[in-house]
């Protein structure tokens, strides 16, 4: 017969069954973790900045050239969606990638004001045996087929 | 020789062992002094596409989650069963009711972000845990405090213990396979920390300093880092656990002083239960009782 002690020790075996296999199972479902955090590995990141003709940062936002990522794999075991930024922690996109990525947000009404705008992309990775830096930074003009002048 | 039923007896008799509640009250208090914490956080709900399952709620349709009824609901839920809780009223309702606004609380933040953090995900199961221990309990529980004999009667059975420290065990053993399977031991390749480093660490910390400056202090980090958190499950073995409490903890505080990450909570709760202070507390508060008229 069950007795009080076996239920409660059976309910924590299968609490710590849950635990072990809805990770696996299902991926991160809160409050069940993998503990996904810095699971990659990293070679290298890039910092994208978009700059006006009058050599002015603009807002990385406008540009989805800012940064999602934070540790955490972008978009597991959150709710949204996450918008499709140009940076992947790890990758560097190269010139063709970065260039089509803003010349896609050139088109709304906010970015139809500049002529064109420079995109640069600032490569951190290793400098030598011992330490990581910037490795590289480029800088490319994207003209913009929806310039309506200034207003 | 022993049979098969005496030896299962014997388990789960030793599984069963009573002894006074200090350290599981402790608990308690410090769970919901993280509830309280928790309380009082701002979420920013974001706007896009949804994606699911993420939570236990992912079921419930997006526009209920979203709704303030949701999000004071949740909020009263720990209010009122957090205090009844503290109180030690109403048990063992009172501390579901905390446990589920609790849960619901951060799930509301996790289904309407797309950038979330691990930082409530282990006090959230050891609160489960918890209601676990007092629903089990909870007519010796209430009958000790009409009596004013809380403090006085065995009423923490061994399995609540063993079973928060499985928990933490798994809970960071889980991050650390998650790592080899998806990085392989080229993980710790000294480069991925470094740059973590680089880009998040505090400029005045001195393991910012230490990280950015060697590479190979690196690679021994990371590799210490896989080592300790895969064998985040043998704290079952009362030998190894305070070795891998200390293990845990030093990993601990270095990402606390190194990044922002609110890790603080994870950290207490693995000290509270990997460090020899159940048995230091129950020990203590034995010889109190013995002392006692």
């Amino acid at each position: 017969m069950l007795t009080r002690d076996k239920i409660a020790l059976t309910t924590a075996g299968v609490f710590l069954l849950a635990n072990a296999i809805v990770p696996v199972a299902m991926g991160d479902l809160y409050p069940f973790t993998s503990g996904p955090m810095f699971r990659d590995a990293p070679t290298r990141y890039c910092n994208y900045r978009v700059y006006g003709p009058d050599g002015k940062l603009l807002e990385a936002e406008t540009f989805l050239t800012h940064r999602i990522y934070d540790g955490n794999p972008v978009g597991y075991g959150v709710g949204i969606k996450p918008p499709a930024v140009l940076e992947e922690f790890g990758s560097e996109r190269d010139e063709a990638h970065c260039c089509q990525h803003v010349l896609s947000h050139l088109s709304a009404a906010e970015n139809r004001k500049y002529p064109y705008v420079e995109i640069e992309q600032e490569v951190i990775g290793a400098v030598d045996s011992q330490r990581v830096g910037v490795v590289r930074t480029d800088r490319w003009r994207v003209e913009n087929p929806h310039f309506q002048g200034r207003n | 020789m022993t049979s098969p039923a005496t030896t299962q007896s014997s388990w789960q008799d030793q599984l069963c062992r009573r002894s006074l509640p200090h350290f599981g009250q402790l608990i308690n208090w410090c769970l919901l002094a993280t509830g309280a914490f928790l309380l009082f956080l701002s979420f920013e709900m974001s706007e896009g596409q949804r994606q699911t399952p993420t939570t236990i709620f992912s079921w419930l349709p997006h526009a209920w989650i979203t709704s303030p009824v949701a999000l004071w609901g949740s909020r009263a839920a720990l209010v009122i069963g957090g205090l009844l809780w503290l109180f030690n009223r109403g048990l063992p309702w009172s501390c579901w009711l905390t446990t589920a606004g609790f849960t619901a609380l951060w799930s509301i933040h996790v289904e309407t972000t797309y950038n979330t953090a691990h930082i409530f995900n282990l006090p959230n199961m050891l609160l489960v845990i918890q209601s676990l221990w007092i629903t089990f309990e909870a007519k010796e529980i209430n009958a000790a405090v009409r009596a004013g004999k809380f403090y006085q009667t065995p009423l923490l059975p061994r399995w609540v213990v063993l079973t928060g420290i499985a928990y933490i065990g798994l809970f960071h053993t889980a991050a650390g396979l998650h790592k080899l399977f998806y990085s392989g031991p080229g993980w710790a390749n000294g480069v991925s920390l470094q740059l973590w480093t680089h880009l998040w660490g505090h400029s005045w910390a001195p393991s910012t300093w230490l990280i950015l400056s060697s590479r190979t202090v690196t690679q021994i980090l990371q590799v210490a880092t896989l080592v300790i958190e895969v064998a985040g499950v043998l704290a079952l073995f009362p030998r190894l656990r305070t070795w891998i409490g200390l293990g845990i903890l030093g990993f601990y505080a270095g990402v606390l002083l190194t990044f922002d990450y609110g890790f603080h909570f994870n950290a207490l709760f693995t000290a509270l239960y990997l460090l020899p202070l159940e048995p230091w507390l129950t020990k203590r508060a034995n010889s109190h009782n013995a002392q006692s008229p």
